[in-house]
């Protein structure tokens, strides 16, 4: 009896091990074979599959702390109304100035010859959510393959009335996409200043209150380069178009032993404050759904 | 056990996905805590090895769907944290307060070690934690200090997330 009960038992723990091993060599294989991009549709089917139910969960979070925010809005409204008022009549004057301006701008366009040659088809989309693990900085967007949401498409958002680069599209579900930012550490954008003209490569730091990095500046450009000067995508590279913003000069690191000098950048979008962006696809078909 | 599996997966679906939404709103320095590995823990020592381990592996997968890391990540890391949890099943008497608390703040230091273990055979295609930054530090303290909490709330399921013969 007793010697059943003992095969037994290790009959279970046997079964046990052989389990363990099997479902770490599955998740190893799995590793090996996302690390190299070869299974990535069937994580996005699964994005895919849990898209609902986030949408779900992500709205009644917003009900419920709109629903507490709407009291106090209430009162903030009344004052509010009278002031936009005000500021309406001043924009009225404002747009009258601005048709002439743009009229004015179209004519002496025609003159130079100068067309849009660029044209971007944006989508604009909601932030839902962020990444479930604390390792990765993605963020989740309430659009999908469905509003024709495509990999690599790159990211922007409106802040304080400037257009800045937020990220790009690196997953995409049918309802629900995944978006790398900038300070994430896998990001790498090809960039040059917009006075000094030099070029360089930003990378992030995997944390929004880090600043960006932006390396292998030429040591010459020491002179020219100052505090506050814009950085801008180069368009080198493919993936993000030239001219879009992408921080200010911080700090400038000059290190003798290097041939060339390190810039630390301040991020022009705020991503605690960030709730909207656009997904944007330039003409030239650089995003691909692969 | 497939029916304590199913409802534990259930409820380590909604904790995901509850972290990814709701959660981000209260993080502190960027850091949400792990909800997922608290549910995996209490599943694996009440249940045994072989529950922890195909829970640890299901819910990473899950987990792995839903967020950027490499499909496998947190299958491989969970797999194994399930395993070792449940290996001690039945070791010590598991109170309301102190043992959740250490079995947590563990299972978070373990994850963060299986996963510099990953970044090193991967070449650093998988990140790790920077022990420069205090990401690490503050989730083993959200998770800790949820721990006693969630431990409770499941311990009303009991009935659903435990076999049978053992309620």
């Amino acid at each position: 009896m007793r010697l059943e009960e003992n095969s037994s038992s290790r009959g279970k723990k046997n079964l046990s091990f052989y389990v363990f091993a099997s479902l770490t060599i599955i998740s190893l294989g799995l590793l090996l074979l996302s690390t190299h991009s070869f299974i990535l549709n069937i994580q996005e089917l699964g994005l895919s599959a849990f898209s609902g139910l986030r949408t779900g969960i992500s709205a009644i979070g917003s009900t419920l702390s709109g629903t507490i925010g709407a009291i106090q809005e209430l009162s903030n409204l009344r004052k509010d109304y009278a002031d936009l008022q005000k500021r309406l009549d001043q924009y009225e004057i404002i747009q009258r100035d601005a048709a002439q301006i743009k009229m004015e701008n179209v004519h002496l366009r025609e003159q130079l010859g100068f067309s849009e040659t660029i044209q971007y088809r944006k989508v604009p989309a909601r932030i839902i959510g962020k990444d479930s693990d604390n390792l990765f900085s993605a963020f989740v967007i309430n659009k999908g393959s469905k509003q024709g949401i495509k990999r690599n498409m790159i990211v922007i958002a409106y802040q304080s009335g400037m257009q800045a680069l937020v990220g790009k599209i690196v997953q995409v579900g049918y309802t629900q996409s995944l978006m790398m930012p900038i300070y994430d550490s896998n990001s790498f954008i090809s960039a040059r200043f917009s006075v000094a003209r030099y070029e360089g490569l930003v990378s992030g730091q995997g944390n929004p209150d880090r600043f960006l990095l932006m390396r292998y500046v030429k040591k010459r450009a020491r002179e020219e380069i100052k505090y506050g000067d814009q950085v801008l995508t180069s368009g080198l590279g493919g993936i993000y178009p030239s001219d879009l913003l992408i921080g200010r000069v911080s700090r400038i690191v000059n290190r003798d032993y290097e041939t060339s000098i390190d810039v630390e950048l301040e991020s022009s979008v705020d991503f605690s404050r960030l709730e909207y962006v656009f997904a944007v696809e330039n003409e030239s078909g650089i995003a691909k759904n692969d | 056990m497939t029916r304590t599996i199913f409802w534990s997966l259930c409820l380590a679906t909604c904790a995901a996905l509850i972290q990814s939404t709701l959660l981000t709103r209260i993080a502190i320095f960027h850091t949400i805590p792990d909800l997922t590995l608290i549910i995996l823990i209490y599943i694996s020592y009440c249940n045994g090895t072989m529950t922890g381990q195909i829970l640890g592996f299901t819910s990473g997968l899950t987990l792995d769907f839903i967020s950027f890391a490499p499909l496998g990540f947190n299958a491989f890391i969970r797999t194994i944290i399930g395993a070792i949890t449940g290996l001690l099943k039945g070791t010590f008497f598991l109170d309301i307060f102190i043992l959740p608390i250490v079995l947590v703040a563990i299972g978070t230091v373990l994850k963060a070690i299986l996963g510099f273990i990953l970044h090193i055979l991967f070449a650093g295609a998988v990140p790790t934690y920077d022990l420069r930054t205090p990401m690490l530090w503050i989730e083993i303290a959200f998770n800790s200090i949820l721990a006693p909490f969630l431990f409770a709330l499941l311990n009303l399921f009991k009935s659903v997330l435990t076999p049978r013969k053992e309620n």
